[in-house]
């Protein structure tokens, strides 16, 4: 057993204990300042996360973690994430009424599930992990008890992650009880055999279902705008980012590392679910008014774009899904981060809230203005790269699968959609009549710093995408591609 | 030197946006200042670089080696010509629009960064840094259009944004898509121009590049974004679009759709050819019966690129120079028209309904307007001696060696020009005085500086190639036999 | 057929009856307690000893006590006045003949009949613990930690009733 592995996730957890350790000796005005606390311990696990080298995959607790560059990668990604939610969650503390601690140390947790899920090279651990993030999310999302809003986002949570992890967990069983091994490296020994099992095929795709819930793909996405819209923030942010993010690790892992073999045949599927999960984000985000609610529908299309690389079934493809995550990791950040600064005192997260924003404070309209423009892919920001690579991925599988043109057609028509409700989120910031709130908003060095970082990353990774490609190519040499 | 035209408006654009936000003045001056060094750099650079029959390097650096994407500028004679229009174009907008007061810092900003854009993909010979230059222009004008816009200014600039935001999503799917089939791993065009792309590939290819790029030229039937989007747009912005953003789209599609399909362009030449008449007699045929003075002007433009695009699809040499000849006298000549329209008489009497202007006797409340007017018609029209004569002439020929009867029809194109551009001048400037009619000669501001010096600038450069083209055919010319045009030549019997 | 599993079978289905039939609340929960107790009894006869363990610790602990504590602490004990049986009751029984039939079919025809039956799998609760305690150790740490989010989690909803939702 090779504890040392592990060791980052275990950094969190104990982290996340002090924290609510603290608590307890905390005066009650310094207890948002645990914020800045718990982001500086993840921030310093996140720098020692750089230290670590994965050249070759190394596993623990009977090879049910695996430490490889793939898991490397993700477990970067969070614990970022989780850095700049943390700052995100001081900003958000005075709204909460009650257990600020507590939120920072859930929030915490979750980054351990995530870190977990990251690593996981068994159906258990993939089990326990997603569950370990889904619990803390029913928690996270229904924080504001106050607010019905609130409340609802954690019921609607609940009940659909309930039955999410209902169908997660009996896939698992079939297929256990098909190939009696829950272990991705077992599995793919005995796929082949066990294939031709309509029991086993079923198995695995009830997990494709548990899965789909948690990146929202199309047909599971029903949850996603209601909870991205009733939750507060912070855990929106963490929701559309870390959150879907561990349903992709855990997706490229499970298609690509259990069972490559059974894969290879649900091209046509994934091809079905990726086009009309563009289509639903991008079609139903047109009309609305709620900005949460907006990035909601928005989050569904990405991971439409995402399931393109899944789709594409080539390393150009998983590679593709990677850097994409980057570049949504700094996007979306961004633009909740701004959402979570200015929707102070605002009941209904209504875009005119940003009206005017630029006379208000230049750097969040700026922030927002760049969040949108590069989630709708438009050079030379981060976002347009991404979607760059994954079309590239997808025109490369164009060779042998014809479908695959009309697929590109169906994204490109989800792009230009996109673009739409975009710029009206951009138009709504620079000009729109009428805003009766014109004061200066006072942005805190912390929330500052990290938007300049997303920022900052946004504009490097679009320009300079050569080393994040390059470590999106290494990472994904650990799946059977 | 040239590719400091770019890095100069960028550099404008930084400098505008550190400086305090009520300094509109200083916005201007700045701004001018930009555009003048871009359009000195772009003059030094057609002297210097000596393009001749070959393509001059100007800058190369790995860029994304991993997918082989290379920072790439280079020039022949048609990046020449068109970036010294842009030049021009670029300091004639900044004086047509010296009376911008609202939120000056910014508009100034956005129209920069478009001038870098633009100034971008005339110079890159990576179809990726090419691609990136061309999509960031998208943002500024919309932004341009729909702040500081007039009629309808958000339709307008969403309807633009959105076609070009289309167009640009077929292009970036056939590039993937070259790059993908040729396999080498490369960008580069000169490159790519030399794969020998597999002729049932091309057949899709060609078409998708071409109308993606063509969208922005205005190639009817997808035009119907611009007479809305010139006339949504504040002057300086309608200038820059159809003196220099319409040429991207033609642009691209001689450089990009054309190099790299030769054998699609074969399959689809009369197709397109007769897509381009249609444009020629639609839009002058509507520009005939429009009331409102920009919306002339903007069908004008769309008949007028019709001529590019017609030139295009002659491949023969004289129609393509044509073609770039055109490209260049429609960007001086359509800015021109649209200053006039736009900032002369709009800007003072606020309405641009021919009916209206019709009683306000504008010949003597603003003469030099009705004179500037007056030669940009006639150079419209196509009369000898301005630079829409030589160029027109030269893709009419070109037609008629490749396909008499579309030359035919664009020669009634032209007639019909003349007739709405003389309806036009009668009903905007020369109205007989209508009894009754207001007297509204007194109240209007004279025209300023400003508007004379671009308004000369604009003349003196469509004077000077109509009475001696071969300043820019001697560049032109010699450029079809660079290597980047091999291909066409052996596929496409250029 | 073994006279336990007759017995204990018959004491399940008792017990099961009589909590959808009394009248008195409590008395149900108590019954239904005897249901399970008797499930449990079933799945030790069958040498099951994990599952018949935890049947007795999560439903007869558990899931019983916090039955009675949710009556008690809601509607109180008195009996209601309704009938126990609901008006459309023969419509009921049917139906519940139909999925008997049903199921009775789909068992006595289902190939699972004509296999071998293989050798059970004997695992004691000590093989069960020391997997948990070793291979399985990563798993059930994760789990605590789960349980700790969503004590606090539960903790942080149900505490603090000063204000009700806006």
């Amino acid at each position: 057993m090779n504890l040392s592995l592990s060791i980052l996730e275990f950094a969190v957890i104990g982290a996340g204990l002090a924290i609510l350790l603290a608590d307890l000796w905390t005066p009650v005005p310094q207890k948002r300042n645990l914020g800045y606390a718990a982001a500086a311990a993840v921030g310093l696990i996140f720098l020692a996360s750089m230290l670590m080298q994965a050249a070759a995959p190394a596993y623990a607790f009977e090879k049910m973690y695996v430490l490889d560059g793939l898991a490397l990668f993700f477990k970067r990604f969070f614990l970022f994430a989780a850095v700049i939610v943390l700052v995100m969650s001081v900003e958000f503390a005075d709204r909460i009424e009650a257990g600020i601690a507590e939120y920072y140390a859930l929030i915490m947790f979750a980054l351990a599930g995530m870190m977990f899920a990251a690593s996981a090279n068994d159906f258990i651990l993939v089990f326990v992990s997603l569950e370990l993030i889904t619990v803390t999310f029913y928690v996270l999302t229904s924080f504001q008890r106050g607010r019905l809003h609130s409340l609802e986002a954690g019921v609607k949570y609940l009940i659909l992650g309930a039955l999410a992890s209902a169908f997660l967990v009996y896939g698992i069983a079939l297929v256990f009880g098909v190939a009696n091994t829950t272990n991705f490296g077992e599995l793919m020994g005995s796929a082949r055999v066990a294939s031709a099992r309509p029991v086993f095929l079923l198995g695995l795709l009830l997990v494709l279902v548990g899965l789909g819930f948690k990146i929202a793909a199309f047909p599971f996405q029903i949850w996603a705008p209601d909870v991205y819209q009733g939750s507060p923030a912070p855990t929106t942010a963490f929701l559309a980012v870390g959150s879907k993010a561990a349903g992709f690790i855990l997706l490229l892992r499970v298609l690509f590392s259990a069972v490559p073999e059974i894969t290879v045949n649900w091209t046509k599927l994934l091809m079905v679910i990726a086009g009309m999960t563009i289509l639903y984000g991008n079609l139903c985000a047109i009309p609305q008014r709620n900005l949460k609610r907006l990035l909601g529908y928005s989050s569904i299309a990405h991971a439409g774009y995402m399931l393109l690389g899944v789709a594409a079934m080539n390393s150009a493809g998983s590679s593709a899904i990677l850097y994409y995550l980057g570049a949504y990791l700094f996007t979306v950040l961004a633009a909740f981060t701004v959402i979570c600064v200015v929707m102070r005192g605002v009941e209904g997260d209504d875009i005119s809230a940003v009206a005017g924003l630029h006379q208000r404070s230049p750097l969040l309209a700026a922030s927002l203005s760049l969040a949108m423009v590069s989630l709708a892919g438009i050079p030379p920001l981060a976002g347009f790269f991404g979607k760059f690579l994954l079309l590239k991925a997808v025109v490369e599988k164009g060779a042998t699968q014809p479908g695959c043109y009309w697929l590109i057609a169906v994204a490109i028509l989800g792009v230009v959609i996109s673009l739409y409700y975009y710029l009206g989120v951009v138009r709504a910031i620079y000009w729109s009549k009428g805003s009766a709130e014109l004061s200066d908003i006072k942005v805190s060095w912390p929330i500052q710093v990290s938007l300049y970082a997303c920022i900052a990353a946004m504009f490097y990774l679009g320009l300079f995408p050569d080393r994040l490609v390059n470590i999106a190519m290494e990472a994904v040499k650990a799946l059977k591609l | 030197m040239l590719p400091w035209t770019i890095y100069s408006s960028f550099v404008g654009v930084v400098m505008l946006m550190l400086l305090p936000r009520e300094q509109a003045r200083a916005a201007r001056v700045v701004a001018l200042f930009t555009a003048l060094i871009g359009l000195v750099c772009a003059l030094a650079g057609a002297l210097q670089v000596q393009a001749g029959s070959s393509v001059a390097e100007l800058c190369r650096l790995e860029w994304i080696p991993s997918l082989g994407i290379d920072y790439h500028l280079a020039a022949d004679g048609i990046s020449l010509t068109l970036v010294v229009l842009t030049g021009i174009a670029a300091v004639a907008g900044i004086l047509f629009s010296w009376n911008i007061e609202h939120r000056a810092k910014e508009f100034f900003a956005f129209y920069l960064a478009l001038i870098g854009g633009v100034y971008g993909v005339f110079l890159s010979f990576d179809l990726f840094l090419l691609f990136v230059f061309y999509e960031l222009a998208i943002i500024p004008k919309y932004f341009l259009i729909a702040i500081w816009g007039s009629t309808r200014k958000e339709y307008g600039a969403m309807k633009l944004a959105l076609y070009s935001f289309v167009g640009s999503a077929m292009v970036l799917i056939g590039l993937i898509a070259a790059y993908v089939v040729a396999g080498a791993k490369t960008m580069n065009l000169v490159e790519l121009a030399s794969y020998p792309f597999p002729a049932s590939f091309q057949y899709w290819a060609f078409p998708l590049v071409f109308v993606g790029f063509a969208i922005l030229a205005g190639l009817w039937p997808f035009h119907t974004w611009a007479p809305t989007g010139h006339v949504a747009a504040p002057t300086a912005a309608s200038m820059l679009l159809a003196g220099v953003v319409m040429k991207l789209g033609a642009y691209g599609a001689l450089r990009v759709a054309m190099t790299l399909f030769p054998l699609g362009l074969k399959a689809w030449q009369i197709p397109f050819g007769f897509l381009a008449v249609t444009g020629i007699v639609y839009g002058a045929m509507v520009a005939l019966v429009q009331s409102d003075f920009k919306f002339v002007i903007g069908y004008s433009s769309v008949s007028h690129m019709g001529f590019v695009l017609l030139g295009l699809m002659t491949i023969n040499e004289v129609g393509l120079s044509g073609a770039v000849l055109q490209m260049f006298s429609h960007g001086v000549i359509a800015g021109l028209l649209f200053g006039v329209v736009g900032r002369m008489v709009y800007d003072r009497t606020h309405t641009r309904e021919l009916a209206a202007l019709q009683r306000m006797n504008l010949s003597q409340a603003i003469p030099y307007a009705a004179v500037t007017f007056l030669v940009a018609s006639v150079a419209s029209m196509g009369l000898p001696g301005f630079s829409g004569f030589v160029a027109e002439l030269q893709v009419l020929i070109g037609a008629w060696h490749a396909f008499p009867t579309f030359g035919i029809l664009a020669g009634v194109g032209i007639l019909v020009g003349v007739a709405y551009m003389l309806r036009t001048l009668q009903k905007s400037f020369f109205a007989d005085r209508a009894p009754g009619g207001q007297q509204h000669g007194h109240s209007l501001e004279s025209i300023s500086v400003a508007e004379r010096v671009g308004a000369a600038l604009l003349m003196g450069t469509s004077l000077v190639i109509g009475l001696y083209p071969r300043l820019l055919l001697d560049l032109i010319v010699p450029s079809f036999h660079s290597p980047l045009f091999d291909g066409l030549r052996k596929g496409a019997g250029l | 057929m073994d006279p336990v599993f007759a017995f204990l079978a018959l004491l399940t289905t008792a017990g099961a009856v009589a909590a959808v039939s009394l009248r008195n609340l409590v008395h149900c929960a108590l019954c239904l307690v005897v249901a399970f107790a008797g499930l449990a009894a079933l799945y030790l006869q069958l040498n099951a000893q994990f599952i018949g363990f935890a049947q007795i610790l999560v439903y007869v602990g558990a899931v019983a006590i916090l039955i009675v504590f949710a009556i008690l602490l809601t509607r109180g004990s008195e009996p209601g006045n309704q009938p126990i049986l609901s008006s459309s009751w023969q419509a009921g029984l049917g139906v519940a003949v139909l999925v008997l039939g049903a199921l009775g079919v789909a068992v006595a025809s289902s190939f699972v009949r004509y296999y071998p039956v293989s050798p059970a799998p004997q695992p004691t609760v000590r093989e069960l613990g020391e997997q948990l305690m070793t291979n399985y150790v990563l798993p059930l740490e994760v789990i605590g930690l789960l349980l700790t989010a969503a004590m606090i989690g539960a903790v942080i909803i149900a505490m603090h009733e000063k204000q009700g939702p806006r």
